[in-house]
């Protein structure tokens, strides 16, 4: 791979990024399965959007709806405010990078990249000059007499890149692009693919099952379930404030613990564990303004989920009084069931005195007492990293 | 001979053939190779060889012999059907075809078993059957003069155009199931990857469907040509009077007149030609493709 770091050179005419517009868009296949569910969603220009979800989610059928490649059931669908949906495949100027990358396997890269630009009656000229220029851009510059059959994989992946954004479109759809290359390409190919949204300034769509691929790339992030978004926004929201306790386990390593609402105050929602010996624990009051209220409701004597990611769990040693943390900090006595070592982390799995099994990362930078299996630990976290959600 | 390929190993390609002549499927071919070597080419070659010497043979390849005019007539005869009987199928076949890969499963199924069971009946079956159906108390005879199109009826069969209908329904069933198998293979991907990047149905068509199914077209072309110039029962039971094979004047020769040393000059040609396109078309499109292993044809 070539070790040059990708300069984005801002493209001339880059303001070009435009708004996608879902208005109650409904797809069912056969009349039955419903592959999207009355969707309604909006996207800024220039945005790096990821839908994220399982297989069967929806996200890849909504894909298929912006493209073209589908009609929806119900609702419309706007790019940059202009409804598309009677529009046909060939005439929306939608960029699209397929998952297999369905590149022309008799033509060469040259004619597979200049595809989009000679159905535009663009001139000789205009096209070789812009051919080499994306050619450029995805730094694959001299490839142009290959067929892609004789490059890598990832080479094929940003000569499928290329090809999308060679008419500049000002939407492009990423279907899993990265889903075939393996995982250390992958990481490379996330940062290139980072750099040259920002350089292009394109609104892109981009569908993966990856959570940390959707992390790392994303502006937004909707996460999607039974052809459902169940929660949009910032990496960060989705991560640390996840909506329910299935966003919560989708979106890596959550801790649920079963609480009962004890009392409630402006500041703090006093709990105890489900399991006894029953501890006092503490959560921040949901956040008011967060991507999600479902935990508003939530009343005396309720039961609901708190939830920690592993990364903000602390482990010293002892079983102190379960109280010891104060106002600051939620303790659990526990005992060590095993330990991990991954090179970059310890992680512990930890049974609770409750009898509930949680994961504990540490980062093996800091310093921290490492322990073995059989040792009397307490679990401690910060109680502003503690997230409420209905059980 | 295509459900065979499905489940075959894929043929060797003649031009990577050395690596392939040391795997243990090696031994399949060998078998076959050693089958054409033993009935076809000693028998040949043999033939040639004895008749070598022989003055009829000379002045047929002189082409200085009484029967001249009748034998080049002949051979550009069969060349001449050969090529239109290709060109008829290919069109019909891959039109036929393109609806094949584009409908729906059940209705590929009918359609399907419509090219299949009569590619399945004996040809000479087929073509008594066309006599039947074009014959001046025919279907087809009976039907125009019921609607009133035709007043008497017409001579349709023992016609070079009758001649024509009977190969093409003969022998289309090649093409159809070649290109099927070429169109088959493309990726669904690549059609819709063409139409977001800009290109109409027709775009579509010429600049990736058409030449990704090339090597089925290639394919269904050359087993067409290279059974009409062999055809005998067709042209013989519905042809015209004027369309004389090569194949019947080999067969005149040898039953009639006993002239061994004609014939093989008259079928010479035939086999030159054969060896020529195969080599052709394995040097540029793989023989393995000829056998439906595959259409949507990587290069390089």
């Amino acid at each position: 791979m070539n070790a040059r770091p990708l300069t984005p050179a801002e493209e001339p005419g880059s303001d070009r990024g435009q708004d996608v517009v879902f208005r109650n868009v409904t797809k069912r296949f056969g009349g039955e399965v419903v592959a999207v569910d009355a969707m309604s969603l909006v996207i800024a220009p220039g945005e790096f959007f990821t839908l994220l979800g399982p297989s069967g989610s929806g996200k890849s059928t909504l894909l298929n709806l912006v493209l073209g490649a589908l009609q929806p059931d119900e609702g419309e669908i706007l790019v940059g405010g202009r409804p598309i949906v009677s529009v046909p495949m060939d005439k929306r100027n939608i960029g699209m990078v397929f998952q297999n990358y369905a590149l022309f396997p008799h033509m060469t890269v040259f004619k597979n990249i200049a595809f989009p630009l000679s159905m535009r009656k663009m001139s000789k000229d205009e096209i070789a000059e812009r051919v080499a220029e994306v050619l450029e851009l995805v730094q694959l510059s001299g490839f142009e007499e290959r067929y892609p059959s004789q490059v890598s994989g990832g080479q094929q992946q940003r000569i499928a890149t290329a090809r999308a954004i060679a008419a500049k479109p000002p939407l492009i759809l990423m279907d899993e692009p990265l889903g075939a290359l393996d995982v250390k390409l992958r990481i490379e190919m996330q940062e290139q693919l980072r750099l040259l949204h920002r350089s292009l300034n394109v609104t892109v769509m981009y569908v993966t099952h990856d959570q940390d691929e959707a992390m790392t790339l994303s502006d937004r992030i909707a996460v999607m379930r039974d052809g459902r978004i169940e929660q949009i926004g910032t990496p960060r929201e989705v991560y640390e404030q996840p909506a329910n306790t299935w966003v919560a386990s989708f979106l890596g390593d959550a801790n649920l613990i079963g609480c009962r609402v004890v009392g409630q105050s402006s500041d703090r929602t006093v709990l105890a564990t489900r399991g006894e010996p029953h501890v006092r624990l503490l959560a921040p009051p949901d956040h008011p303004d967060g991507p999600a209220g479902d935990a508003d409701a939530v009343g005396p004597d309720e039961s609901v989920f708190l939830m920690v990611r592993p990364q903000r769990i602390d482990l010293v040693s002892g079983s102190d009084s379960p109280d010891a943390g104060g106002d600051t900090h939620n303790s659990l006595p526990a005992t060590v069931e095993a330990a991990y070592f991954s090179g970059t982390e310890l992680r512990y799995l930890i049974i609770t005195d409750q009898g509930e099994s949680l994961h504990a990362i540490s980062s093996i930078e800091e310093e921290h007492e490492e322990f073995g299996t059989g040792d009397r630990v307490t679990a401690r976290w910060p109680v502003e990293f503690g997230r409420l959600l209905p059980s | 001979m295509q459900a065979t390929a499905a489940t075959a190993p894929p043929a060797p390609r003649l031009s990577a053939g050395l690596r392939s002549l040391t795997s243990r499927y090696a031994i399949l071919a060998w078998t076959g190779a050693l089958w054409l070597l033993v009935w076809f080419v000693v028998p040949v070659v043999w033939m040639i060889w004895e008749l070598i010497g022989n003055q009829e043979f000379q002045d047929t390849l002189s082409f200085t012999g009484a029967e001249r005019t009748v034998n080049l007539r002949a051979l550009r005869n069969t060349f001449e059907t050969s090529a239109i009987t290709t060109i008829l199928c290919l069109i019909g076949g891959y039109i036929v075809a393109y609806f094949l890969v584009n409908v729906g499963p059940r209705t590929r199924i009918i359609l399907m078993a419509l090219v299949l069971i009569p590619y399945w009946v004996s040809i000479i079956i087929r073509t008594y059957g066309l006599i039947v159906a074009l014959g001046r108390k025919g279907i087809v005879n009976e039907a125009l003069i019921d609607l009133g199109l035709i007043s008497e009826p017409l001579r349709m069969v023992f016609t070079t155009n009758a001649m024509y209908l009977g190969l093409v329904q003969v022998l289309l069933p090649y093409v159809v199931l070649t290109v099927y198998t070429s169109l088959e293979a493309i990726d669904k991907n690549l059609l819709t990857a063409a139409r977001s990047l800009g290109a109409g149905s027709w775009g579509v068509f010429r600049r990736v469907t058409l030449p990704l199914s090339l090597p089925g077209v290639y394919a269904g072309g050359i087993i067409v040509f290279i059974i009409t110039l062999g055809a005998y029962v067709t042209p013989a039971l519905i042809g015209g009077p004027g369309d004389i094979m090569i194949a019947q004047l080999v067969w005149i020769n040898v039953t009639e007149f006993g002239a061994f040393g004609t014939a093989i000059v008259l079928i010479l040609p035939l086999i030159v030609i054969t060896m020529v396109l195969f080599v052709v078309f394995n040097r540029f499109v793989g023989v393995d493709k000829m056998l439906g292993a595959g259409g949507a044809g990587e290069r390089g």
